[in-house]
């Protein structure tokens, strides 16, 4: 009674719950939209262009939802689907933060891609992060942070990068191996 | 409306095993139900009824489910409905109406036929609300009433419900029941029903099959239902000590202000239980959780041995009372058994709970009544005068709830004094409770719909508005053009709302950014013209000032349109949008909203969690590890309710075909042109005024 699967399509089950990560991971943008200023924006005051060593979490809803649900497009949609909710609830970047999704969600997908959706493991994931990290920085320094110097352009564009293959890549990885652990994932 | 009948089912010689497991679910199961027949399934927990309830439903065709061998045959009407358990896992849409209309879309039925088939499916199960009613106002009853009329909908030849009533109350019972009498009387159709009360579905259904380890063990007409508790003993008289709670005028309230009922005096020795009873939402469980100091009163007093329980420190409290909520899941915070319970005596003490070959599982992963073990032993462990426990005999089959008697006796025997939130008459009989009951408190009034322009136009007339300024903006970064943009925007406002102050409210983190991002820039921008001063990396000038009151305003026009256009958008009218007009892949269009609405389902988890956070002892931790611990188990729970969702929505074909059909109209009417060209407007008018003046200042040059 059973059919061949096809490891790449998306059954209704898998877009459940890439959907409830996408959308667990957009309260968490709400969250970290409002926790970020204080924690992490004085730090750019102090030290230019560190404050984006905390904007990984930001792409955590693209690498999440990737990593648990292990098909083509999960990044994507994840990240595009998390930024919704944190555009939904009503942000400091307005609608532009669509945008951010779909970008940031492609730097992680194009990282899949290029693994040809096999490896899911810390390697992968944090190459990813540091994928869709990259789309970060040159989205925040193109739209918000053409005015700045050099200096603040190359530290803030590294910080992305480390953010994302740390923050988002390990971390996402980590919470994964959480979830599996916590039994609420067969993988 | 069609005729389909009732479907004949054949299963024969079904064996089915779960991945992992060596034993199969299912053995050799031969069946027949003929059309119209009513069968109730019965059996102990983890007798395989579910699983050949899901497997009759069709919701198990994947590999990943498992390996079967043997055949189901369902003739009649192709489709089947299925119901299950937990009302709020298997609320699909955000409208009454549209999550009726869910099945009927994926099975692209016309959008001509639907609302007929909708409003028969609701009389039928007598839930005649407005259309847009909100579904998350519903209660559990209405909620499992809403399934039911979803699954009919589909206008099934055969209906499965797995325990449809064991999570809900009294009244919920009752409504759900009532609601299962008239659909059989009004529809053919072939009914299989699990549950573990059969009592309740005397004179509704025939036949009872009974389940054992996987095997059909009896198969018999229905007969009149014996008292179903007699097998648990009742306690004896208990030897009551000294008065261990006492409340006096007591007044209970969840947000702290405004009372939910009371004002109460009565007291509790040890050796007493005490239930507290009545209908949802009278403030059973605000009591219960104020009783055991977790919330403040707003009048009257709690003591427990003597000592105002709600100011102690956590850890202190934790060793005063052991609570023990609805969702056990709730209570634990470590990684595995053994570290929840302790380093000292955790072999013996998971030995004697039945947890000792589980030890280093991770609690989330255990079974329910794992779980259940683990939060009672971790309540009674240390020593504590009060057990606090909320609905505990929810969703309990009987071996269960005399397991559940056992332990509240041997608290009880221990000296400790018991309060119970419970609507469960069996459980306070055979415990022999003490009771107070709780009058219902008036119903919360429902938000009313938005209405005005904002909330007629269509999303993505609002999104492009809100966008076209953006867009126009980003090119460049200068005061000109911010300012020019932000005017025109603040004097268009009066057209569009009327609620300013409130908006002014949501446009707090823009302003905060706006500020943060213009000191940013202040210090570390290209510094041209004089400067002022110099230390380090921080060089601020003429120049980098005006690049900072530029960034100001440019954050401010960026995200003040979408503040006041797009983020109180509906979800649902957001989704049709772009399944309709922008043509996105539907089933992930209505994927996502099906996941924002288990979102505010998992929110109420929230507060739970922070009531047992202090309850466990480390309520006064620090704040970051309170965070992260409970947003993954809020992450896990999700997930698991998700798991419910997505049975849920297959078995109403959910994924059944790449496209849909549409209960709602998205419709763009030509005046909503005018969103969008009021936004390219302004984009374009503060762009020209900005190169008129010569401040236009390309962000890429």
């Amino acid at each position: 009674m059973n059919t061949a699967v096809n490891r790449f399509a998306w059954r209704p089950r898998d877009i459940v719950l890439a959907s409830v990560v996408g959308v667990v991971a957009g309260g968490l943008f709400v969250l970290w939209n409002i926790a970020n200023v204080p924690l992490l924006e004085p730090l750019g005051a102090l030290l230019p262009g560190f404050q984006a060593l905390g904007h990984g979490v930001w792409l955590m809803g693209g690498l999440l939802t990737a990593l648990v649900v292990r098909k083509p497009g999960a990044a994507l949609y994840g990240e595009i689907l998390a930024s919704t909710v944190s555009a939904l609830v009503g942000n400091q970047w307005g609608v532009i933060t669509l945008v951010y999704g779909a970008v940031q969600g492609l730097g992680a997908e194009l990282i899949f891609a290029l693994f040809a959706y096999r490896a899911w493991g810390w390697i992968a994931a944090l190459v990813a992060g540091a994928g869709s990290g990259v789309a970060m920085a040159a989205l925040d320094l193109t739209l918000y942070y053409a005015g700045a110097g050099t200096s603040f352009m190359t530290i803030y564009a590294i910080s992305s990068v480390v953010s994302g293959a740390l923050l988002a890549g390990l971390g996402s990885w980590a919470i994964t191996r959480g979830l599996v652990k916590a039994g609420a994932l067969r993988q | 409306m069609a005729s389909v009948g009732a479907a004949r089912v054949e299963v024969s010689t079904l064996s089915w095993t779960f991945p992992g497991q060596h034993q199969p679910a299912l053995h050799d199961i031969d069946l027949v139900l003929e059309p119209g027949e009513r069968v109730l399934l019965q059996g102990p927990s983890g007798s395989g009824k579910s699983t050949l309830a899901g497997l009759l439903a069709g919701v198990m065709r994947d590999p990943d489910d498992g390996t079967g061998r043997g055949d189901i045959s369902v003739s009649g009407g192709t489709s089947r409905g299925l119901v299950l358990q937990q009302p709020e896992n298997q609320t699909v849409m955000a409208r009454v109406h549209d999550d009726v209309a869910f099945g009927l879309e994926n099975s692209l039925v016309a959008p001509s036929d639907m609302q007929s088939r909708i409003d028969q499916a609701l009389a039928d199960v007598g839930l005649e609300l407005d259309p847009d009613h909100p579904t998350r106002e519903l209660s559990g009853g209405q909620r499992q009433r809403l399934a039911l009329a979803g699954a009919l909908a589909m206008e099934p030849g055969l209906l499965i419900l797995d325990e449809p009533t064991s999570s809900l109350d009294p009244d919920g019972v009752t409504a759900v029941l009532a609601a299962i009498e008239r659909v059989l009387s009004a529809r053919d159709i072939t009914l299989v029903v699990i549950d573990h009360d059969p009592s309740r579905w005397w004179g509704l259904v025939h036949r009872v099959i009974t389940m054992e380890c996987g095997h059909v063990v009896s198969d018999a007409p229905m007969t009149a239902p014996a008292p179903s508790l007699a097998q648990v003993e009742a306690s004896g008289p208990a030897v009551l000590g000294d008065e261990v709670l006492v409340a006096h005028d007591l007044v209970v309230s969840r947000d702290g202000t405004s009372g939910l009922a009371g004002p109460l005096s009565f007291s509790v020795r040890a050796g007493e239980i005490l239930a507290i009873r009545g209908p949802n939402g009278s403030g059973k469980t605000t009591l219960a959780m104020t009783l055991a100091g977790l919330l403040p009163p707003p009048q009257g007093s709690v003591s427990i041995a003597g000592i105002n329980p709600h100011p102690l420190g956590s850890r202190e409290l934790s060793s005063l009372v052991g609570v023990v909520p609805q969702n056990p899941a709730h209570c634990f915070f470590r990684s595995s058994v053994r570290a929840e319970l302790g380093a000292v005596g955790a072999e013996d003490l998971a030995r004697q709970w039945g947890l000792g070959h589980v030890l280093e599982h991770h609690p989330l992963s255990l079974s329910g009544g794992q779980q259940r073990r683990l939060a009672l032993a971790l309540a009674m462990q240390a020593g504590q005068k009060l057990l606090v426990l909320d609905e505990p005999s929810q969703s309990l089959d009987s071996a269960g709830l005399a397991e559940l008697v056992r332990y509240l006796q041997q608290a009880t025997e221990g000296g400790m004094a018991v309060v119970m939130a419970t609507h469960d008459d069996a459980l306070v009989e055979a415990v022999g409770a003490t009771a107070i009951t709780l009058d219902a408190s008036p119903p919360r009034p429902v938000e009313p719909v938005a209405v005005g322009p904002l909330a007629r136009a269509n999303p993505l007339a609002l999104f492009a508005g809100a966008l076209a300024p953006a867009v126009a903006l980003l090119s460049t970064i200068d005061v000109v053009s911010a300012s020019v943009a932000l005017g025109l925007m603040l004097a268009c406002l009066p057209l569009i709302t009327r609620g300013v102050p409130r908006l002014a409210i949501r446009m707090l983190p823009v302003g905060l950014a706006s500020v943060l991002s213009a000191v940013t820039i202040a210090l570390y921008g290209q510094s041209s013209g004089e400067v002022f001063l110099e230390w380090g990396l921080v060089v601020v000038s003429q120049g980098s000032l005006s690049l900072a009151l530029a960034t100001a305003l440019r954050i401010l026009a960026i995200g003040g349109p979408a503040v006041i256009l797009f983020s109180q958008v509906d979800a649902t009218r957001f989704a049709d949008a772009l399944s309709q007009q922008v043509r996105l892949p539907e089933n992930f269009v209505v994927g996502g909203l099906a996941g924002l609405r288990l979102l505010e389902v998992v929110a109420g988890d929230r507060e739970v969690r922070g009531w047992m956070m202090r309850a466990r002892g480390i309520g006064d931790t620090g704040l970051a590890r309170r965070v992260i611990s409970t947003a993954f188990t809020i992450f896990v729970l999700a997930i698991r309710r998700s798991h419910t969702l997505a049975m849920a929505m297959e078995a109403r074909s959910f994924g059944l075909h790449r496209s849909r059909t549409h209960y709602r109209t998205s419709v763009f009417p030509p005046r909503d042109y005018l969103w969008l060209g009021g936004g390219v407007a302004i984009g374009a008018l503060s762009l020209t005024a900005a190169l008129l003046t010569g401040s236009f200042n390309a962000i890429l040059g």
